[in-house]
């Protein structure tokens, strides 16, 4: 398969980012639908009429990513997970994106588009699986001293 | 409530079976396989569980923004996760949690920390005015009496008696002009449901007694306090969703609003 030059690569993002800004509507509305399926699988935390705000900044996020701002996307990733969204929310949001870029590309330019999608994809997810490992080691610790503090009492 | 297997980890507790229902990962293996059964036998449970706790945070601005009390007493509190009243209200507002269970108790102050104007004490929901007698209470109030309260999520683990007990008690401590926002918890559900009675037997089987009421008995047991113009709203529609949510069977167990309730009751 043939590589992208920087060129080539940097007119596909920029052929995307204007994809995204000219139907944004259509998008940001695209990702509510998903985020609204998933809302019941969501932690508590994630209230309905938040939906459309987390919707909206999902096209940003898109956006900055595309403009070479990787950490947008892990931190991204991060911000969901400690918001209380369900994983499944994630995939599907990443999906909407991946269907949503097709439609707007001719066929030469879908497998580049993909693996522009799948480092996003990845950001996102390490974002999400960090914030998982750090709220795992922060839970781990908060159960420890309690069962400290606890057993300390039991025994004063 | 329960006073039994609160601080068991071997043992299944309401609170963190309520918490895993909503997602949360405070809870332990015997409280996630209590919680599976229930959820088998009652699917609409964990959609429940989410509509109460959304309508909790939305009690948490309307009360503090909207109703300008800068003080909030909340009863049976569960932890105080990121979805509760002190991530909601503005900076400055009192937020007095309180909880029966001691590892609850000991979990939320090691969540709060430092956390400015927020409180946890351990206190019975069913004795209010344990908790508004207590001297540190008295001493973070400074003499304030109008506050806003929530007796949010758990009405229907507490006998009538106890429910008339803790209102009038917290009606005769509170000032005029103050605000309670009460859930009445599977108000209107059919008792005669196969799956309510399972789950009401499993309920029962870990300590845990369920008292389901129709919606017009909680009215009389909260005299004399008022509903305010809105009454109680059905949580599916304080939403703004339809009975659309609900299947079929769902209807047949919980009613078709649900099951649950919410109002500001006003003194």
């Amino acid at each position: 398969m043939e590589t992208m030059s920087s060129v080539q690569s940097e007119q596909l993002t920029a052929l995307l980012a204007q994809s995204i800004e000219d139907h944004r509507a259509d998008l940001v509305a695209r990702y509510l639908a998903v985020l609204r399926e998933a809302l019941f699988s969501s932690r508590a935390a994630v209230h309905p009429s938040a939906l459309k705000s987390f919707a909206a900044d999902e096209v940003e996020v898109l956006l900055q990513f595309l403009r070479q701002a990787e950490s947008s996307a892990t931190a991204r990733g991060e911000q969901l997970h400690q918001a209380g969204f369900h994983v499944g929310a994630i995939v599907k949001s990443i999906q909407v994106t991946r269907q949503f870029l097709l439609g707007h590309l001719e066929s030469s330019q879908i497998t580049p588009m993909l693996e522009i999608v799948d480092a996003y994809e990845i950001a996102i997810m390490e974002g999400f699986i960090q914030s998982i490992d750090n709220t795992n080691r922060i839970e781990r610790g908060q159960l420890e001293r309690v069962l400290n503090a606890l057993h300390q009492r039991d025994h004063d | 409530m329960s006073q039994d297997n609160i601080a068991d980890p071997s043992k299944p507790s309401p609170g963190r079976i309520y918490d895993y229902v909503l997602g949360g990962s405070h809870n332990f293996e015997v409280d996630r396989q209590t919680a599976d059964q229930l959820l088998k036998i009652l699917p609409f449970l964990s959609k429940f569980a989410r509509l109460q706790r959304w309508t909790l945070q939305d009690i948490a601005v309307e009360l503090s923004e909207r109703r300008g009390y800068d003080v909030i007493i909340d009863f049976a509190s569960g932890l105080p996760t990121m979805d509760h009243i002190h991530y909601k209200v503005p900076k400055g507002t009192t937020v007095i949690y309180s909880d029966f269970d001691p590892v609850v108790v000991e979990y939320a102050r090691d969540i709060l920390k430092d956390t400015p104007d927020v409180y946890f004490f351990q206190a019975d929901a069913r004795k209010p005015e344990e908790l508004l007698s207590r001297p540190e209470v008295e001493n973070i109030l400074g003499g304030r009496r109008k506050v806003g309260f929530a007796y949010w999520g758990f009405s229907v683990f507490v006998p009538d008696e106890d429910i008339s007990h803790a209102v009038r008690s917290i009606y005769d401590w509170a000032a005029p002009g103050s605000c309670l926002a009460f859930n009445a918890q599977m108000a209107d559900i059919n008792p005669e449901d196969p799956g309510i009675k399972v789950g009401l037997q499993m309920y029962e089987r870990i300590g845990q007694r369920c008292f389901p009421r129709p919606l017009k008995q909680y009215y009389e047991l909260l005299k004399p306090w008022q509903p305010d113009a809105k009454g109680f709203i059905p949580l599916l529609e304080w939403h703004g969703f339809d009975q659309s949510e609900l299947g079929q069977e769902d209807v047949a167990t919980y009613g078709p609003m649900g099951g649950g309730y919410g109002a500001y009751l006003i003194k």
